[in-house]
């Protein structure tokens, strides 16, 4: 087990490593520096602007710059953003609850409806119920997560009025307390939660439903149906747990795929979260902003999916016994 | 109603066949369709992809404007059609890299076993777990004016993962197989046995998962052109159209509408032409997206 989990620490690592690779390669590649608008300044002397570069080490190899800048921000400095006028770290520091909170409702929900879903499909299998939900489910993995945002901001929101148009929360409510407050902010999550939802619920009902028929024909299912067990134990009991581990590595594979969905919902429905810093920083040419959001994207991406090998390492022992031999 | 048994024995399907060919022929005769209305764009519409009707700005649909104007007033049916030469065309070529390279990588690892393999499968592993569209926004970012052919690359060179792993455990299977053996005794070099004798048995991995490619692609050159960051504008694409369109979704859905509808119909045609030769050729699921 021990063996397995540092495996995957080290693959965490690298991710995290590449991630803060690319994130510098963006800013490097990015035009200018932020000394570039001195240069253009009369009244400044090169000799001046050079200094200042020396000083502030943009004159090193780029090998240099990097370990620097990965060790600034390890220590929580990712520069300064210049469209917004303060510490990419407060920018972010603001931004992170929003998608996190985003995010969290998103696999809470769909992870608890896609297995219940998938295991209801499968045990069913072939039936109309079993066909008709796949057949929706399969749409809805097809759609693209803006298109799927932009028809319910179009139908829920602007023909319907049952929810707001988007952003966190109402001006009016945002410092009223309680539950006026609660209720408001749940009204304005609902749309892009759902939006997320639907899309990631999808995916996992199809793979659990792939995993429990792949577990149904197996003898020891067989043995249990024949010792005269009733089909929600023999599903639930025995046949189930077998297929809830691909579900976990699932968890770990969707993470990605939800963070890029997330910026594409943010967009949507201007959800005050990274994902809009992203597209916001893209319009501004804001790019210490712009790296400052890949780095901490990947790197809890990177964390999110360490924690999900680690769940599945902890409820497969057959997992546990295979690493420790 | 009585509930069918649980699925305890033999077939894995548990849908009749004639259902499954169904499905396919479908699936088919959607694509057919979206490919036609591509190549015939010019004679099905008599609007230019970027003509400019001077005073019909924003005309919701009508018998005139199928799919209504957008804020330029611009026929959106024809930049539509239009634009689906551009998304099919990218999806096309990009998924042509990703299966030569998924497949390349795959049957390069899962032919050498050892070290080769446990490098190159780690080394997918790691790229699986990157936030691929955040990184890719990033790249796109600093490059505001992208040429079309560097972008098909840029997404080629991202789909391949998933598909080198399946065409990677596809070829460990094969080789320990009795024709590999003869004809590795009989002395043909490696690279002989690996296309004459393993790949042609891989094929059912990779077209399984070509179509699938294919899906994904069209959805995340969307998603990448609706931020601004892919096919660039006056350029129409499914995604760059929805992109015009976002701006004034409030006031005139339409523009960003129908671009999505035209998506959502080619990829769940794609899928479900997909999942068919799944369930046909090989029954191991792994998302591709």
């Amino acid at each position: 087990m021990i063996s397995g989990l540092v495996s995957r620490v080290v693959q965490a690592a690298v991710v995290a490593i590449l991630v803060a690779a690319v994130a510098f390669f963006v800013l490097q590649a990015a035009p200018g520096d932020p000394l570039s608008a001195l240069v253009e300044n009369p009244s400044v002397s090169p000799a001046l602007v050079a200094a200042e570069r020396a000083r502030l080490g943009y004159d090193r190899p780029a090998a240099v710059q990097f370990l620097s800048y990965v060790s600034a921000a390890a220590g929580g400095d990712l520069g300064y953003s210049a469209s917004l006028g303060m510490p990419v770290s407060r920018v972010i520091g603001a931004a992170l609850p929003h998608t996190l909170l985003l995010m969290g409702t998103a696999i809470l929900v769909s992870f608890a409806v896609g297995i219940a879903l998938g295991v209801a499909q499968a045990a069913r299998a072939g039936t109309v119920f079993d066909r008709a939900a796949s057949a929706v489910s399969l749409f809805l993995h097809s759609l693209p997560e803006f298109w799927l945002a932009l028809v319910l901001l179009i139908v829920l929101s602007g023909r319907l009025h049952l929810f707001p148009g988007g952003g966190l929360e109402t001006l009016a409510v945002a410092h009223s307390s309680g539950w006026h407050w609660f209720l408001d902010r749940l009204h304005h999550l609902a749309l892009p939660a759902l939006t997320l939802v639907l899309l990631t619920t999808a995916g996992v009902a199809r793979f659990q439903r792939a995993a429990l028929l792949e577990v149904l024909p197996r003898d020891f299912v067989r043995t249990a149906v024949a010792k005269g067990l009733s089909r929600r134990r023999v599903v639930l009991r025995h046949a189930w747990r077998n297929a809830l581990l691909p579900i976990v590595t699932l968890l770990g594979l969707a993470l990605p795929a939800l963070v890029g969905g997330a910026v594409f919902v943010e967009q949507v429905f201007s959800w005050p979260g990274m994902g809009r810093l992203v597209v916001t920083s893209i319009e501004r040419r804001d790019y210490a902003l712009l790296t400052g959001c890949l780095l901490v994207g990947g790197v809890l991406v990177a964390a999110g999916s360490l924690l999900a090998d680690a769940l599945a390492l902890a409820v497969d022992p057959r997992q546990r016994r295979a690493n420790r031999d | 109603m009585p509930l069918p048994p649980l699925l305890i024995s033999g077939a894995s399907t548990p849908a009749p066949r004639w259902r499954g060919s169904k499905t396919a022929v479908v699936a088919c005769a959607a694509l057919v369709v979206v490919v036609l209305l591509a190549l015939l764009a010019p004679v099905l519409t008599s609007y230019g992809e970027a003509q400019i009707l001077p005073g019909s700005e924003l005309l919701p649909p009508s018998r005139t404007h199928l799919f209504g104007t957008d804020v330029l007033g611009r026929d959106v049916l024809t930049r539509v059609l239009y634009g689906s030469r551009i998304s099919l065309g990218l999806a096309f070529l990009a998924t042509v890299v990703a299966t030569a390279l998924g497949t390349a990588v795959g049957a390069a690892a899962g032919y050498s076993g050892g070290r080769v393999d446990a490098l190159l499968m780690r080394l997918v592993d790691t790229l699986l777990a990157l936030p691929r569209v955040l990184l890719l926004i990033g790249l796109l970012a600093i490059w505001p004016q992208l040429p079309l052919h560097v972008f098909v690359l840029v997404l080629g060179l991202t789909a391949w993962f998933p598909l080198s792993r399946l065409v990677r455990a596809e070829v460990r299977a094969i080789v320990t197989r009795d024709h590999v053996l003869a004809a590795r005794a009989l002395g043909s070099g490696h690279l002989q046995i690996v296309f004459r004798h393993v790949l042609p048995n891989a094929i059912g991995t990779v077209l399984v998962a070509a179509p699938l490619i294919a899906g994904g692609v069209i959805v995340l050159e969307a998603g990448l052109s609706f931020l601004g960051v892919g096919v660039q504008p006056p350029t129409a694409s499914w995604g760059s159209i929805a992109y015009d369109g976002f701006e004034v979704v409030n006031s005139a859905w339409w523009v960003a509408l129908f671009p999505g509808l035209a998506i959502a119909f080619t990829v769940t045609a794609i899928n479900m032409l997909g999942d068919v030769l799944r369930d046909a050729l090989d029954p191991r699921q792994l998302p591709l997206r």
